[in-house]
């Protein structure tokens, strides 16, 4: 009798656990919520903020602004994704794009992606758009700095356990004379922990 | 002999006698709610084999789709994703192939965190209730076809990014392997150690070749001289994976001669091994030992192969023991040599850089004593407790009723003491390459497999190929056959 009451509790227990509905909740999207410990929104946010406020503490911008008289014009490169996740390189990149544009130190220009449409727009305008309102070709404002980057991942995994090491490199590069004017580095290290196990 | 028959002739004690009751009760009652899951299904590959040799991949595709809530139940998400994706990729639907293996892996990685509940019905039934974690061979050769499939889709950097997760889980083979050789040294004593660095899978020269091409596409000859170095070292470091000829690499780091580029050919050949179970079934009577043994029909399903009845004086009665032990079958390939063709001019011919059955056997063989040994000591444990039924259901109901008890606990067992044969079935089994310095520009291509004696078996026409200056410039063909 106690066997079978046992076995009835466990089952109850099991029940409980493994609950009945799928369960939605709506959060900050700043909130940290790491699942998996892979590369995730809040270490593309946070190396985007870091690296920024990096970048702006060198005086590269100010020397600029002191030689030509005007800020500086960005333009965002490559991103290369050089570790052992597929990393959505893109938001990182778009990251880095609001926090230059919001420091309102330098200026920014759209990047080769988005270039393309936007001159085929403006192709089309000198066609289908009136005399007035129709933008002029080739007044692109060209830029001066280029910023390209990599992430590079290091795992080291012993049965359950796993660090995770991310490694942000960013560097500044002036593109008519190609000097490299800020070279940066965030790294990040995780320690993730498996559970032994499972219901 | 002697310990089974002093054994089964212990009087059995009230307690232990109700625990098997229990356990056969418990047992029963699992076989009648899920027989599905006692067992590794087979029949959604019935035909499939016909259909890869005349590359009808779009058939086995089809036929694996509509089997997967009928033959794959959810604890073979894995194994549906593997063999899914890996059609796929033959049928050329690369992005889709991607998207089924990402989730094969994720599958495989999230068996990991093993469970609690499916853990103890394995113990009390057999491997077949646990979620297949796939076998390590397949969780790195997912990456070199994910690889494939992004390198189709000009996803260079995703393709890179596959082969350096097949770098991480190589090494953490290497660490895995150590800890099952000492798992295994301290269960038992062997006569010979468990030999690690012989027994072991812990470097992919297909992996390494492919790492080379993106180094040396990227224009990193350092790294793809470390890659070319890894690739030496496959052959004396794992000569039971690696046994044939290496393939000469001399000139894959040498500049290509004026006005031409590196064109790189990747040829996959047969199918990778399948599991077939081996059993023996061992009962007694008094003074008698009947023992018989069968294997495995192609699609599931067993054929007596033999029985005996030895006499035996003194042995009890009442003893049911089954055991049911995978064994991995090499599938091979009828193709003994391969050519390229360009221009309709003959090319290089291709030589073998990894064998995937052998790797599957090897790092089959490394998992085997475990499995062996879980087998053994649970069969046990359902004989001791089908031998205490027997006893308890004599003492209460008289001695009529001990071979009814027997039969009962040894249908129980035969149910569910099942080999677990579960393993993908569309990885090839061989692959080969090759490299020819071409002019950039439009070239005609094939392929020819050939059988022994020279006789040319299919020729894979690629058509016309746009050979460019800059990339990669690697073509892949397969006979599955």
């Amino acid at each position: 009798m106690k066997t079978l009451l046992r076995f009835v509790i466990l089952i109850l227990f099991a029940a409980a656990m493994t609950g009945c509905a799928t369960k939605v909740n709506r959060v900050a999207v700043d909130e940290v919520i790491d699942l998996s410990g892979r590369w995730n929104d809040t270490d593309s946010r946070l190396v985007a903020e870091q690296m920024i406020q990096e970048v702006f503490a060198h005086s590269w911008a100010d020397d600029y602004f002191a030689r030509a008289g005007k800020k500086p014009v960005v333009i965002v490169g490559t991103i290369r994704n050089m570790s052992s996740e597929h990393l959505e390189t893109g938001v990182f990149a778009k990251d880095i794009e609001r926090e230059l544009v919001n420091s309102g130190k330098v200026k920014f220009v759209a990047n080769a992606y988005e270039r393309t449409e936007i001159r085929q727009e403006r192709l089309e305008q000198q066609q289908f758009a009136t005399e007035e309102t129709a933008k002029r070709l080739a007044a692109e404002t060209g830029a001066d700095y280029m910023l390209k980057g990599s992430i590079k991942t290091q795992m080291d995994t012993e049965g359950r356990k796993q660090v995770k090491f991310y490694q942000t490199d960013l560097e500044l590069i002036h593109i008519e004379s190609n000097e490299k004017v800020w070279i940066g580095t965030k790294k990040i290290k995780k320690f993730v922990k498996r559970p032994i196990a499972k219901f | 002999m002697t310990g089974i028959r002093n054994t089964a002739a212990l009087p059995a004690s009230p307690r232990l006698r109700r625990t098997s009751c229990l356990l056969l009760l418990g047992i029963s009652v699992l076989c009648l709610s899920g027989c599905g899951t006692l067992w590794t299904v087979k029949r959604q590959y019935a035909g499939v084999d016909v259909m890869l040799a005349r590359g009808d991949f779009a058939a086995a595709a089809a036929q694996i789709e509509r089997s997967k809530y009928t033959h794959y139940r959810s604890k073979d998400r894995a194994l549906y994703w593997l063999d899914l994706g890996m059609l796929q990729h033959y049928l050329g639907e690369y992005e889709a192939s991607n998207v089924s293996l990402e989730k094969a892996e994720q599958a495989m990685d999230d068996a990991f965190v093993k469970s609690v509940s499916r853990g103890a019905a394995s113990l009390l039934l057999n491997d077949n209730m646990l979620t297949y974690a796939g076998a390590d061979y397949e969780n790195v050769y997912v990456n070199i076809f994910k690889a494939l499939n992004y390198l189709a889709l000009e996803g260079f950097d995703e393709a890179f990014v596959e082969i350096r997760r097949i770098d991480e889980k190589l090494k953490v083979l290497e660490s895995r392997y150590w800890k099952v050789a000492q798992k295994y040294n301290e269960a038992r004593e062997t006569d010979e150690p468990f030999r690690v660095g012989k027994n072991n899978f812990q470097n992919s020269a297909l992996g390494r070749w492919l790492s080379l091409l993106l180094y040396r596409a990227e224009g990193k000859p350092g790294d793809a001289r470390v890659d070319l170095k890894k690739i030496e070292a496959a052959w004396a470091l794992q000569p039971d994976v690696y046994n044939f000829s290496p393939p000469k690499l001399g000139r894959a780091l040498e500049r290509p001669a004026e006005g031409t580029v590196k064109v790189s050919f990747l040829s996959l050949t047969g199918q990778a091994p399948e599991k077939r179970a081996d059993t023996l079934w061992i009962h007694t009577e008094p003074d008698q030992i009947i023992v018989a043994d069968s294997r495995e029909k192609r699609y599931g399903g067993q054929r007596l192969a033999g029985a005996s009845v030895f006499y035996w004086p003194g042995v009890e009665a009442g003893w049911t023991l089954k055991f049911q032990l995978p064994r991995l079958e090499k599938r091979g390939s009828r193709v003994r040599g391969i050519g390229v063709k360009i221009n309709g001019q003959r090319g290089p011919l291709l030589e073998r850089i990894e064998s995937l059955e052998n790797v599957a056997e090897e790092t089959f063989q490394i998992q085997a004593p475990l499995i062996y040994l879980k087998t053994i000591t649970r069969t046990v444990a359902k004989g001791i407790a089908a031998a205490q039924a027997r006893s308890a259901a004599e003492e209460k109901w008289g001695d009529s009723s001990g071979p009814l008890a027997s039969l009962l606990a040894g249908a129980a067992i035969g149910a569910t003491e099942n080999a677990d044969l579960r393993i993908s079935r569309f990885f090839p089994a061989e692959a080969y390459i090759a490299e020819a310095e071409l002019p950039p520009g439009v070239h005609q291509i094939e392929i020819e497999y050939y059988g022994s004696g020279g006789t040319v078996l299919y020729t894979d026409v690629i058509g016309t190929v746009e050979i460019r200056d800059d990339g990669l410039n690697l073509i892949e063909s397969f006979y599955l056959n």
